[in-house]
């Protein structure tokens, strides 16, 4: 059986007021089934990193709903909603976010000691062996490539063992083969673990590794494709573009 | 790139803000405490008072006046000498003239006793003293007194030297400003005060000074020389030495202060846009043009905050001066005089010391590689400089050097407050360029329990402390040096109190202990000879009298000297006695200490006793100088005139002590004087800072710690906002803005700490130096650390740092997170 792991109903959320207004999601509802892999794309300006920070709790939509599970987290406040966070969700940037007086260890330790919990050991050991770091605990991220360093983040997001975990162009700052190490780590959790993942990216080929693509246009759904290829994504890709311009 | 350059604009207006306030206020504190110095060098032309309206006054002999190859040196005399009685009549004999005696007088009034100045009646007129209720003194019993018309026909009781006795209120004067006076009619004072102090005489002064003759040492005075009979001629001169040494002690706290605050903002500025300047490197700037646009920016800060801080200046001053008249350490005429000086000297110092300060961060922000703009944050690796290292470990090795060999050299120099003010400095500097080493062993140690905890506090703050050591380093500056200067001023002067305190305690042997006050002036020989009667009882009589000497043929030096009988002095007291024997004092010797360049025991020394003649004694025994307060003693042939002012009583073993003590009362119940055990009289004068002292002390030290603590606050506020990432980044990691801010504050209170430890480091060297110095003058002293100012000073501290963190870091917190964090890109 599937469930959705986030739902989003008739999410709105606009920039600035009156005159100058920017809508940058536009009455949009989506959901993402558990234990999947989702990309999603659409041109520059479209809304994709909206989309994703009103789903991780990061922004509030404007009008419009989102259910993490049973849990609407339009209704919580700032310190309920950064708890549930922690908890519940994991998050991954371009640029990697870490901390750089802490070790490796340390800045993947942090949520849960954020949360007033000692990590065990062989917990923070764990999943930096599952992101390929086994080696790298004790470094700082000014010691560390920016893939080690990337891996680092997803690390971090994994250790609670979050619902979702989102990425917004959490390749985009790396190389292609880097790229493609980080993308085929990221599948294998999700099938291995059925750990469910939304992630947004402007490249076909990451997109080619999730399970299903959502495309975006100005604010709206535009179309999706279940099991997608490299080409058929670019083919779309291009299509979108010339539409938009 | 974006985020880059909004976070950089950021930073960069928080710093070049943060560097502005603190050049401003600092270049402020100089130009203020310069004007207030420079009004302290010239006095106001203090007109004649007492005798304003006498046409010419003739005065006794009241100067030691002795020649040397540089001139005649002088000292007052201890023992004025009156107009001699000859003199008196041959002027009286050609022109009408009145006789005038000062003396001391302590009247009994509901509010406790006033010490007045007795005159007799005739010279009141000459003071511009008119009577505003009742009339003169007619009777002997009848005084004239300042004050209002309800006082006529009181009685009162009055203890002049001749004892005391009941007098009436015959009328009233308005008050003087120069003197409290009492009059009484011309032949009482003439029978309680013999001595002719001043002589008003009616007729032309070459006419006096023909009577007089030429060759006479007696004074005869016109005009503004008239000043010289006034109560105090020089006290608005003598006013305005205490402020001076007083300023100039604050201006060289406060001028150092500015300066390390200044240096060590504006390095640290120039460090903190690190990232902006990876940036220009980035965009093809060379390290040459890197620097350049520093020091450029920093001329253009420099010269505005300098300009800014004199202005500022010019009004501090005036506030300075009127809070020193309020607080009664300047005379209420004081202002601040138009001078130039002070402002070109703290616009020039700002200047120069900003300049400084960039210029070698600059040398380092040009080696600054492009790729540190590419980086997401630093760490320090490497906040140690080869220029830290030079000239820190050269300070260090200085001031170390320079308190060995004070201790070695000149232990006593070590006791004045040119040295104790100082000294600190050179070791404040020196632990602050060196800091950097010590910061993250200490961050570490301080932070280990915390860290230990499950939370993410403790850790954070450890890491956060360790990894930006120049951040923690730069923050914790200013609270070094308040610590260390409070600190150490606070502790030297309590230590060496303490020290004074000591060395009384184990000097005074006697059992009971009676000092006669101004009034009473000494005791005399029936008193005396009565309490000798007491059975039991050894009494050492002294007598106050200085000594004066010229020491290496020039400068013409005053000795506290006591003058009495060596075998009674060693029943009495305790005396560290380095050579000679005290026993071997009489009529042609003297006991010196060892401050006197010549102290040589047998070697003959010429001095001038109290009255101003001239003697060759020969020098008995050598005492230690201790603190300074071990005194000179010749016996009381040498002191002539002079009553024993000072009696000990010393029990003989089995003697009735108590049924004694009371007997030594009663004979000297009529001279008013009080009679201290020995307990109580170490008490009393256990050297207690005066009102003034404290105050003194808050002008030197409160001015520059509020400045200190402004600079706090300053750099603290400048550091914030370089986290302003950071703590987004701890956000999106889960952490809730409670949590953040209590860490933000937890860091502020570590980083306080941290300075405060260093802080502390200087003061002890410095207490210790104080303590081996005092050593080396054999005084034994415990060390006492002013524990309760210094916790008040890192606790204030502490509440700058947490709010002036707090407040940016919650204001920060009000943008989202991912804003900051640089998500979209
Ligand atoms: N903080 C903001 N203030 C105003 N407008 C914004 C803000 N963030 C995003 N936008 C606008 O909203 C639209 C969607 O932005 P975004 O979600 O970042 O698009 P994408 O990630 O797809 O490139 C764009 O037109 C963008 O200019
Ligand atoms: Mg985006």
């Amino acid at each position: 059986m599937t469930r959705d792991a986030i739902r989003l109903r008739n999410v709105t959320r606009t920039y600035g007021a009156s005159d100058g207004a920017v809508t940058a999601l536009n009455d949009l509802s989506l959901s993402f089934t558990e234990g999947t892999f989702a990309a999603v794309m659409g041109p520059s300006g479209s809304g994709k990193s909206t989309l994703l920070q009103c789903a991780a709790g990061l922004d509030r939509p404007t009008s419009g709903s989102v259910l993490l599970g049973e849990t609407d987290l339009t209704t919580l406040n700032e310190t309920k909603l950064t708890l549930l966070r922690r908890e519940r969700i994991g998050f991954v940037f371009q640029s990697f976010n870490l901390l750089p007086a802490l070790t490796a260890e340390q800045n993947v330790a942090l949520p849960l000691r954020l949360a007033g919990r000692r990590p065990g050991r062989s917990q923070v050991q764990d999943v930096l062996a599952q992101v390929g770091l086994a080696g790298r605990a004790k470094h700082r991220p000014g010691e560390m490539s920016g893939g080690q360093q990337q891996r680092v983040a997803i690390a971090r997001a994994l250790i609670t063992q979050p619902e979702v975990l989102f990425g917004d162009e959490a390749t985009g700052a790396l190389d292609s083969t880097t790229s493609r190490d980080v993308l085929t780590m990221l599948r294998a959790l999700v099938d291995e673990q059925r750990q469910t993942i939304v992630m947004v990216t402007h490249d076909p080929v990451a997109a080619s590794y999730a399970d299903r693509v959502v495309f975006l246009v100005d604010g709206h759904l535009n179309g999706e494709l279940e099991a997608p290829t490299a080409e058929a994504v670019a083919a779309r890709m291009t299509q979108l573009e010339t539409v938009a311009c | 790139m974006l985020t880059v350059t909004l976070s950089t604009l950021r930073t960069r207006w928080m710093t070049l803000v943060g560097t502005f306030v603190a050049l401003a206020l600092g270049v402020a504190l100089i130009a203020t405490m310069g004007l207030g110095l420079a009004s302290t060098l010239d006095a106001p032309e203090q007109e004649p008072e007492r005798f304003a309206g006498a046409p010419v006054v003739v005065r006794g002999p009241d100067e030691l006046r002795v020649p040397t190859p540089i001139g005649d040196r002088t000292q007052p005399l201890a023992q004025p000498r009156g107009v001699a009685p000859e003199v008196a009549k041959a002027l009286a004999a050609k022109a009408p003239t009145v006789a005038d005696r000062s003396f001391p007088v302590r009247v009994a009034g509901p509010g406790g006793d006033d010490d007045l100045v007795g005159h007799p009646w005739s010279i009141a007129a000459f003071g511009g003293y008119r009577l505003t209720a009742g009339h003169e003194p007619r009777k002997p019993t009848e005084v004239v007194l300042s004050g209002d018309a309800s006082l006529v026909g009181k009685v009162v009781s009055v203890r002049t030297p001749a004892g005391l006795s009941t007098r009436t209120v015959a009328g009233v004067v308005a008050p003087a400003r120069f003197e409290e006076p009492i009059f009484f009619a011309d032949a009482e004072a003439a029978k309680l005060s013999p001595r002719i102090d001043n002589l008003v005489v009616q007729a032309a002064p070459e006419m006096v000074r023909t009577v007089v003759g030429a060759g006479s040492d007696v004074q005869v005075l016109t005009g503004s020389d008239r000043r010289k009979a006034d109560p105090e001629p020089n006290r608005d001169r003598d006013a305005l030495i205490a402020m001076n040494a007083l300023l100039g002690t604050a201006g060289g706290v406060t001028t150092f202060v500015s300066a390390f605050v200044v240096a060590s903002t504006f390095a640290f500025a120039v460090a903190q846009r690190r990232r902006e300047i990876g940036l220009m490197r980035t965009a093809g700037a060379t390290p040459r043009q890197v620097r350049s646009v520093m020091f450029m920016e920093a001329v253009v800060v420099g010269v505005l905050a300098s300009v800014a801080g004199c202005v500022l200046g010019s009004y501090g001053a005036p506030w300075l001066a009127s809070l020193l008249v309020d607080e009664q350490l300047a005379p209420p005429w004081f202002t601040i005089g138009a001078y130039t000086w002070p402002y070109h000297l703290a616009f020039s110092t700002g200047l120069l010391v900003a300049l400084g300060g960039v210029t070698v961060a600059t040398v380092r922000a040009g080696r600054i590689r492009p790729v540190e703009a590419l980086r997401e944050a630093s760490v320090d690796t490497k906040a140690m400089t080869p220029g830290r290292w030079v000239f820190g470990a050269g300070l260090l090795a200085t001031g170390l050097g320079m308190l060995v060999w004070r201790l070695l050299a000149d232990p006593g120099d070590a006791l004045h407050r040119k040295t104790y003010t100082t000294q600190p400095m050179l070791l404040i500097t020196a632990v602050a360029l060196l800091a950097p080493i010590l910061v993250r062993p200490l961050t570490r140690l301080l932070a280990w329990l915390p860290a230990q905890l499950p939370g993410a506090t403790g850790m954070l703050v450890r890491e956060n402390a360790a990894a930006g050591v120049r951040r923690t380093a730069a923050i914790a500056a200013p609270v070094l040096v308040t610590v260390a200067l409070a600190g150490s001023l606070l502790g030297a002067t309590a230590t060496i109190n303490e020290a004074k305190a000591n060395e009384i305690r184990e000097q005074t042997r006697a059992d009971l202990i009676v000092q006669a006050d101004d009034v009473a002036g000494g005791f005399d020989a029936r008193t005396v000879a009565q309490v000798r009667q007491v059975p039991g009882a050894t009494v050492t009589a002294s007598a106050a009298t200085p000594v004066y000497h010229l020491e290496e043929g020039t400068a013409l030096i005053r000795s506290d000297a006591q003058a009495v009988d060596p075998r009674e002095l060693v029943a009495a007291r305790k005396l560290p006695v380095q050579a000679g024997d005290i026993a071997d004092l009489d009529d042609s010797s003297i006991v010196v200490n060892e401050e006197w360049v010549q102290h040589t025991v047998g070697e003959q020394v010429d001095v001038w006793l109290g009255d101003g003649t001239k003697k060759s004694l020969r020098i008995a025994a050598v005492i230690a100088t201790g603190t300074g307060n071990n005194g000179v003693y010749v016996t009381p042939r040498n002191a002539p005139g002079v009553e024993p002012d000072r009696l000990e009583v010393t029990w003989a073993a089995g003697a009735d002590a108590s049924a004694g003590t009371a007997a030594v009362r009663a004979a000297l119940q009529p001279t008013g004087a009080d009679v201290q055990t020995r307990a109580a009289w170490i008490q009393s004068e256990y050297p207690s800072n005066s009102r003034q002292t404290r105050v003194g002390y808050l002008v030197v030290l409160g001015i520059a710690l509020i400045y200190t603590g402004i600079a706090l606050g300053n750099t603290m506020v400048m550091a914030t906002s370089d986290r302003v990432r950071d703590l987004a980044v701890l956000r999106l990691a889960g952490a809730t803005r409670r949590q953040i801010l209590i860490l933000v504050a937890v860091e502020a209170m570590t980083v306080v700490v941290v300075g405060a430890v260093l802080g502390t480091i200087v003061m002890a060297f410095n207490i210790l130096g104080i303590w081996g110095s005092l050593a080396a003058l054999s005084v034994w002293s415990s060390v006492v650390l002013p524990w309760q100012t210094l916790a008040a000073t890192v606790g204030a501290c502490a509440v700058v740092a947490v709010v002036a963190s707090v407040l940016p870091a919650a204001g920060a917190l009000r943008t989202r997170p991912v804003e900051l964090a640089g998500a979209r890109e």
